[in-house]
């Protein structure tokens, strides 16, 4: 009886363990899908810069509170950041290219971490059926 | 109670897997560097500033962070090894 109660307390922690590592997952998919919409944000506005022309007026901010009109100068270089606190200058087409590389990258991982939750789903309703058909025997 | 004893291991085996991811991105990054058009400028962020470099400069830097990296790497498995643990 002891050794029953002990199998479904395992199991129980198991299935706990399991919907915390669901949780996780799901938390890493929301940062992704922030990072995703930054990128696309970036991509978008440096297409609005372009089509805006070189020789306008922007504001740029400084800090979270003030922002400073500044002129375009130039907008065949693209100063952009390729990790590990390094930025290269790259011509307006290659940081577009690499900005979409790179969504396309996350959205590759951010597919992977999806079905690893369908996978951990699909352990978790295992732990159940086979709680349930040991209760089945039992009677 | 087996569950919370791991904990402070898992711990240790996440970080291990963090530092190698990043020590796999930094590769990348020097790998691109190699690949950009001379000429091209390169920039090292500090945070609220960022300053111009250049390729020899930002390579130097990328070194010193692998070796910092990789030193914290070694450290970590030697903790997991006398945990009894492999990463």
């Amino acid at each position: 009886m002891a050794e029953k109660k002990e199998t479904q307390v395992r199991v129980e922690d198991q299935v706990r363990a399991l919907i915390a590592q669901i949780e996780s997952i799901r938390a890493e998919i929301s940062a992704l899908d922030a990072a995703i919409n930054a990128l696309r944000q970036t991509v978008a506005t440096l297409r609005t810069l372009k089509r805006l022309g070189q020789g306008k007026n922007v504001l740029i901010p400084v800090g979270s509170i003030a922002q400073v009109e500044m002129k375009i100068e130039n907008l065949d270089r693209i100063v952009v950041s390729v990790g590990q606190n390094i930025s290269a200058e790259l011509s307006y087409d290659e940081a577009i290219k690499y900005i979409e590389d790179e969504i396309e990258r996350i959205l590759a991982l951010r597919l992977v971490l999806e079905q690893t939750i369908a996978d951990l789903y699909t352990q978790i309703e295992q732990l159940i059926q086979g709680k349930q058909e040991q209760k089945e025997e039992n009677k | 109670m087996e569950l919370n004893k791991s904990n402070p291991q898992e711990a240790i085996v996440l970080q291990l897997q963090l530092i190698k991811a990043e020590l796999e991105q930094l590769e990348k990054v020097k790998e691109f560097l190699k690949n950009l058009e001379p000429g091209r400028k390169i920039y090292i962020n500090l945070g609220e500033v960022m300053v111009e470099s250049n390729y020899l400069e930002a390579i130097q830097y990328l070194d010193e962070k692998e070796k910092e990296l990789k030193a914290a790497l070694l450290e970590l498995e030697a903790k997991l090894t006398s945990a009894g643990l492999k990463a």
